[in-house]
């Protein structure tokens, strides 16, 4: 039908019948010297082209224009060249000489369009001319030119491919390029002509992180797909401990088959190694890349935040979910089709991802029918125990459709949902048996077929279906069921005795008449009753064979004849006869009916292969991880700031046993407000700054006048910015590069750091003598350091009421948390000795008439938890006050808002009546208060319980000097301070009942402290290890001043009002 | 790594326009895109990619035109959607309507738009803003100086250019909230969400800094506000125009930001917190003898259209439709369709955002108003019959 259509296209144009005039006229115009006349043929011209019709004849007065002065004249012949050159090369060359004159152009956008419009020629002889002109370009002042160089790249590879080499020098150079407009277009080239030398990425990984943020859309997209195939083979799998925890977990109900398969692989090699695996510690270059993509998620490209899905798919441990709603909220429009087929392949391994979204998916009866149809394929993915329900009635909605592909595919889904919940098969199968009366009879159809495969599973149980089935033969004709019941009856003959050769009779009776199928099916079940039962259906299932014998379809014949050989004893006594039973009626394993996407995960989400589900030309394989981590320190750059705080958090992680699976979701707050943030924010910064301004230095400084400017608006900000600085500073300081300027402060932070150093070392090494390897000597990573300084501390130099910060507090005070990391034993004797209980005793968990007997309290211990410094510990103390015992007491699957963990306690085997037992248990609460939901699972029943941590129980108790406190008060000033003012009652005024009252509402250790009427107390978050400064002013006749200094805002508030709270009482 | 050519089709699948920027997919093979498109409709298994052999096509359809990506190499599926919907919205930009009218008209700045949206397959400049500086419909005005070229592709702030000046400063925000609703026969909400944005209309001198306050219960939190007269909301899956600073959000919850000149979505939300339905519809509908139904039936259209101009709050209409149908009968009449509302209710937010405060700052200091608008909508709202 396309040709006939062809008129319409050409319909306003002059006509193709006069094309010498019309060129003629064009030439004339374009030999003038006016540039309107130039630029209405060039007008004319381009539109031809644009309609695909051949202008070529024109080439040459056209390639005259190209010195032409008038811009757009020039931009049209540009056009024009590109679309042409190819034809006409000869002509084309003599272009060339403007374009390198253009290269030479000290505008900016001339030099760049020339080299555009040069590489696009696709010209073989100008291969060498094209290859200088990049390299040039590859070191142009202006970012746009090397963008322009980068995009010139993939052109010149596609036209010559024999210049890879030279090409990769060019992209290695443009690798390092600082600038947020290169950076997209380079990571393009660099897929584009080498994706195989990822190791041209080390030495730039860590800017590319940071640098994202800032990068358009589309450099986005490219350069996290590509960290995605670089990270996978620089890392360690962050799952690998978790997938053993979970597994054993999931294998309790359903699905195993699935992750077996799936993970068979990685599986075995996992547990061939397990004994000698070493505990998985996140490489801090793997954290950052997943910390710095997690804000593009809020990104209104679909995507960007599909390529952040996929990257935290791939990459991310999976207790962090990172797309969750950020996917199904471009549902409603854009790229609806490939965001719900990679959530399709998504929901299968990470099912948590989603669940709360469940509602999303529903269907709306506006929806294509392939939108449907993903749809209920995510749903189906998403069903579990607990939402089964729900999704089962909606479901039943599905089914009144009018679309009836969607009712087929909905009933099969039904039919996957009772697969793989086994609490639900019996509904599942009434539900369908139900369909079976539907007038439809395609739903009829699809019903039989669903049930067939369900009974397939237990067929012992439903000798009833069967006959129900039976009775079905008389009124469906869609032969796939028809085929289904007989199989069905056949197979589970012996179930069905009396009804099962009355079928037979009936379908000998119109054997002649069914589809080829069906017929297959009579003969399969003629020759299964012969053998269980040929008293009665001896005569008919040789009236059927004899039938099946002349049939028209040789399949049926060869049928036919086969069976009879097979089940009728002959003379000559055929082996196989005597086998025949076994052969016809031997058990079949039941069908397993599975996602169609259950396989896709191994091509990379979001990319075209995945949508084909087949591999398209260049698709780079992403490679599963290494077993053996290669060597991070190639990612080492000169720029230092990484390397100290990160290690210092790594030690700590190093002690967390191995079967931790917490770790991954500690990382992310954890490092929330540490050192890398800032960090990225400042390199990021500067970077874009030194991208804008090359030319003019002026523009750092008018920044800063802009944000000084800002902070005079208005207090908070000031203030707010102010503790950001010192947050900056206080990170950088221990690092050896505070100023620059004085060269005091700077040999002396050094060699305390350094002191530091050796000591952490010294430990570190009784700890794990073998495995530190990102270890560098300090002086190597020092000594470059300055040479950046002057870029990245911009921020800091302004603030002239900052104080310097004198190193040896600070040194001190990171000493106190190394060793408080590191020594187990000190930490576990020194808060307990120190820290009264907690103010919030016994709390109930699970109430008496709730637990069916089952008492739950808990209580916080304010002991370490012995497992994971981060998490708070709470013992929770069971006692049975019914009168039977309770076996098998435990955790069942929490499910946890982000970021929060939970370590189980061990399983409590029996509680018998009467008895009390306590266990502990840690949660990881994120510095929040937000409530831990769990499961307590006994074995016949589970109960929902939440736990919420009073602010108070969030933090750890810190052991400073009185001026160590005063220095780290300083730095939290302005929106990190809290200040409240309160009367203390009568009975309240002691010193004692003070501290008592304090300490036993939040975690924190006195700070010795000069004068009488102030108390000060200091503390830790446990998460984050942000510090809590309280100080109390107690001044004569009651009135008091409460003070709160913490990064933590929402924890230094939280605690002010609960402090008053129990002062005030 | 994406496209190789992009095709702009009419209905019938002729190419209007084409622009081939790899040359390495023969431009006939769009030839079997139609054919493959029909087949595929046929067979209800139509899908937004299509592939020929080696090449494949990744399509959407706008108005009566088909937009068609070609690539015979792995590419990123959603990049080149998401370019594809960039392309029409770039286009209607520059035409009102993006048609097969439209095209025919602009052939010229349609090539040269496509010239500069996609260099060699990968997207280039896509803000139609900065497009709009160098590529322009009446390119016969530029003949004098126009030779100073757009600083903007250069910036790092790519989405506005330098130098704009008004004489009245003002921004107009819109807070537009659209009511998704999904409600069953038995008449309990199976969902029930708001998607709201925001759009501004900027009108301001210079280079402004800005910055957008609203009641968002997490800034709350943070900022010890929470809790006593202040109402908060909780938005989720934020999502931010380009120009606002992502790691800021992410730290603290500031929205601030250096704003496109004119019309731009800053920011879209979502909540889903239950909200009570805003117009609530109980139907009966009995079917009687064979020949009569209580619903209406209009034809070609099959719907009753039940328009009121004003409802005011708590109030109650109630409609009573019978139609005499004629006795001929489909053997079943099942799976009625759900009944769809669709409003607007101005001054108003289902959720109780408010904009606090826009703090607009700029190096020359001058004076801006902001001005602010609460708009309802119904969006997908939909209350299901059967």
């Amino acid at each position: 039908m396309a040709p006939c259509s062809r008129f319409g296209i050409y319909l306003f144009s002059a006509g193709p019948s006069h094309p010498s005039n019309w060129h003629d006229d064009l030439k004339e115009m374009l030999d003038t010297n006016k540039d309107s006349l130039k630029l209405e043929a060039m007008k004319r011209i381009v539109a031809m082209i644009a309609r695909g019709k051949n202008a070529s004849d024109l080439f040459p007065a056209v390639v005259k224009n190209v010195a032409c002065k008038n811009i757009e004249v020039k931009k049209l012949v540009y056009v024009y060249l590109v679309r042409y050159a190819e034809e006409q090369q000869d002509l084309a060359l003599l272009s060339i000489s403007t374009f390198q004159r253009g290269l030479k152009d000290p505008n900016q956008l001339i030099r760049a369009s020339a080299l555009r419009v040069l590489s696009s020629i696709r010209v073989p002889i100008i291969v060498p001319i094209m290859m200088l002109a990049i390299k040039e370009a590859a070191s142009d002042m202006s970012p746009y030119v090397r963008k322009t160089a980068a995009h010139a790249i993939p052109k010149l590879y596609s036209l010559d491919s024999d210049q890879k080499d030279q090409l990769i020098e060019v992209i290695e150079k443009l690798l390092a390029d600082k600038t947020t407009l290169v950076a997209g277009s380079v990571v393009m080239a660099f897929e584009e002509v080498c994706p195989e030398r990822i190791d041209l990425i080390h030495k730039n990984y860590r800017k590319l992180c940071n640098l994202l943020i800032d990068v358009e859309e589309w450099g986005q997209v490219v350069i996290i797909s590509m960290l995605t195939r670089y990270a996978r083979t620089q890392f360690l799998s962050p799952t690998q401990n978790e997938s053993l925890l979970e597994e054993n977990a999931e294998k309790a109900f359903y699905g195993s088959e699935e992750d077996e398969a799936k993970g068979a692989g990685s599986e075995e090699t996992a547990a061939a190694a397990l004994p000698a695996r070493k505990p998985y510690i996140m490489d801090p270059d793997h954290r950052l890349l997943l910390r710095n993509t997690k804000p593009l998620l809020q990104s209104r490209s679909a995507a960007v935040v599909m390529a952040v899905a996929q990257l935290y798919f791939h990459l991310a441990p999976k207790a962090e979910v990172g797309a969750r709603g950020a996917l199904t909220h471009p549902l409603r429009s854009e790229v609806q089709y490939v965001v719900l087929q990679n959530v399709a392949t998504m929901s299968i391994k990470r099912r948590g991802m989603f669940e709360p979204y469940l509602k999303s998916f529903y269907i709306r009866s506006t929806d294509p029918t392939q939108i449907k149809i993903l749809k209920l394929e995510v749903l189906t993915n998403l069903a579990n125990e607990t939402n089964i329900p729900t999704v089962l009635r909606e479901f039943q909605t599905y089914i009144r459709s009018m679309d009836k592909d969607f009712v087929a595919a909905t009933i099969q889904a039904i039919g996957r949902c009772a697969t793989n919940i086994g609490r639900v098969r019996d509904t599942c199968l009434n539900g369908l048996v139900q369909l079976l009366s539907n007038r439809d009879e395609l739903v009829v159809a699809e019903s039989v077929v669903v049930i067939k495969k369900l009974l397939q599973m237990q067929p012992a149980q439903h000798g009833e279906i069967i006959k129900h089935l039976a009775k079905l033969t008389d009124n469906i004709q869609v032969p796939m069921a028809r085929a289904s019941i007989l199989w069905l009856i056949g197979e589970y003959c012996e179930h069905v005795p009396r009804i099962a050769p009355d079928v037979l009779r009936k379908m000998a009776k119109s054997f002649t008449a069914e589809e080829d199928i069906v017929k297959l099916q009579v003969i399969n079940l003629a020759a299964k009753l012969y053998l269980t039962n040929s008293k009665q259906t001896k005569l008919l299932t040789q009236y059927v064979l004899s039938l099946a014998k002349y049939d028209q379809n040789y399949d049926i014949r060869d049928r036919a004849r086969f069976t009879r050989q097979l089940i009728v004893p002959s003379e000559q006594g055929g082996a196989l006869s005597r086998h025949a039973k076994k052969l016809f009626l031997a058990p079949k394993p039941a069908p397993v009916l599975e996602s169609s996407f259950k396989d896709r995960d191994h091509f990379q989400l979001g990319s075209l292969s995945h949508l084909l589900n087949a591999k398209a030309t260049g698709y780079q394989e992403l490679p599963d991880w290494p077993e053996e981590a290669p060597d991070p320190s190639v990612r080492n750059v000169e720029v230092p700031e990484w390397t100290k705080c990160s290690n210092r958090e790594k030690r700590k992680e190093k002690e967390k046993p191995f079967y931790s699976d917490s770790e991954g979701e500690s990382g992310p707050t954890e490092s929330a407000d540490s050192d890398p943030e800032s960090e990225s924010e400042s390199d990021s910064k500067s970077s874009s700054e030194s991208g804008s301004g090359e030319s003019s230095s002026e523009s750092d400084n008018e920044d800063q006048d802009e944000d000084e400017e800002k902070g005079r608006g208005s207090e908070s900000e000031q203030s707010e910015e102010d503790g950001k600085r010192k947050t900056k500073k206080k990170k950088k300081v221990p690092e050896g590069k505070g100023e620059a300027s004085s060269s005091d402060e700077d040999s002396d932070s050094s060699s305390s750091t350094s002191e530091s150093e050796m000591t952490s070392e010294s430990e570190e090494e009784q700890l794990e003598p073998a495995s530190w390897r990102r270890k560098t000597p300090p002086s190597s990573k020092r000594a470059p350091a300055t040479k950046e300084i002057s870029l990245l501390d911009l921020e800091d130099f302004t603030p002239p009421s900052v104080q310097p910060v004198s190193p040896p507090a600070i040194v001190s005070t990171s000493l106190a948390a190394d060793l408080e990391g590191l020594t187990l034993t000190d930490s576990t004797l020194v808060p307990s000795l120190l820290s009264p209980v907690s103010r919030v005793g016994r709390q109930e968990l699970l109430h008496r008439v709730a637990g069916e007997g089952l008492v739950v309290d808990y209580t916080f211990s304010r002991q370490p938890f012995s497992g994971d410094p981060h998490m708070v510990s709470v013992h929770i103390h069971f006692s049975n006050s019914s009168d039977t015992p309770i076996k098998g007491l435990h955790v069942g699957t929490p499910k946890l808002p982000a970021g929060i963990s939970i370590q189980e306690f061990p399983e409590i085997e029996s509680l018998a009546p009467g008895e009390s037992a306590t266990a502990v248990m840690g949660i990881n609460f994120c510095d929040s208060t937000q409530a831990a939901n769990f499961q307590l699972c006994t074995q016949t029943r589970q109960f929902y319980v939440s736990i919420q941590p009073p602010v108070g129980e969030l933090m750890a108790p810190v052991f400073m000097s009185e001026n160590e406190f005063k220095k780290e008060q300083g730095k939290l000033m302005g929106m990190n301070e809290i200040t409240e003012k309160l009367m203390l009652p009568d009975t309240c005024r002691s010193d004692h009942t003070v501290v008592q009252k304090v300490t036993a509402t939040a975690n924190l250790g006195r700070v010795p402290c000069g004068t009488s009427d102030e108390y000060r107390f200091a503390g830790r978050t446990l998460t984050s290890g942000s510090l809590v400064l309280l100080t109390l002013d107690a001044r004569p006749a009651g009135a008091a001043q409460l003070t709160v200094n913490s990064e933590k805002m929402v924890i230094g508030t939280m605690l002010v009002k609960d402090v008053i709270q129990a002062l005030t009482q | 790594m994406s496209a190789s050519a992009v095709f702009i089709l009419d209905v019938k699948g002729k190419p209007l326009i084409s622009r081939n920027y790899k040359g390495d997919v023969a431009m006939s093979k769009i030839e079997h895109f139609m054919p493959l498109l029909v087949q595929r409709e046929e067979e209800g298994a139509l899908a937004p990619l299509l592939s020929h052999g080696e090449v494949h096509f990744l399509w959407i359809k706008h108005s009566n035109l088909y937009l068609v990506a070609t690539t015979s190499k792995n590419a990123n599926a959603s990049l080149v959607y998401s370019f594809l919907y960039k392309t029409i919205e770039v286009f209607c930009e520059y035409f009102k309507e993006l048609e097969e009218e439209s095209i025919r008209d602009n052939f010229v700045i349609v090539y040269e738009l496509l010239d500069e949206l996609m260099d060699f397959g990968f997207p280039q400049t896509t803000d139609s803003k900065i497009l709009q500086e160098y590529i322009t419909q009446q390119s016969n005005k530029l003949e004098t100086g126009k030779s100073r070229v757009p600083p903007t592709v250069t910036n790092a702030v790519s989405w506005r250019s330098e130098g704009i000046k008004y004489k009245k400063n003002e921004v107009f925000i819109d807070v537009i909230e659209s009511v998704n609703l999904l409600v069953n026969a038995n008449g309990s909400v199976l969902l029930s969400e708001i998607v709201g944005t925001i759009k501004l209309k900027v009108f301001l001198s210079g280079m402004p800094e800005l910055r957008l306050g609203l009641n968002d219960r997490v800034l709350f939190e943070l900022t010890g506000l929470s809790g006593g007269k202040n109402k908060s909301v909780e938005l989720e899956d934020v999502k931010f125009h380009q120009c606002v600073r992502l790691s800021r959000f992410d730290n603290d919850r500031t929205i601030s930001f250096i704003p496109p000149d004119g019309d731009f979505e800053l920011m879209s939300y979502r909540l889903s917190t239950q909200v009570k339905p805003l117009i609530w519809i109980e139907s009966v509908i009995e079917k009687f003898s064979h020949s009569r139904v209580e619903i209406m039936v209009k034809p070609e259209r099959n719907v009753v259209i039940w328009s009121i101009k004003s409802f005011p709050g708590g109030k109650e209409y109630l409609m009573r439709a019978h139609f005499g149908l004629p006795s001929v009968e489909k053997e079943e009449v099942e799976g009625r369709p759900p009944i769809g509302v669709k409003f607007e209710i101005p001054y108003f937010t289902v959720s109780g955002i408010q904009v606090r405060y826009m703090k607009i700052i700029e190096k020359s200091g001058y004076q801006a108003l902001p001005w602010v608008r609460y708009i309802t909508q119904s969006g997908d709202y939909q209350l299901r019959t059967s």
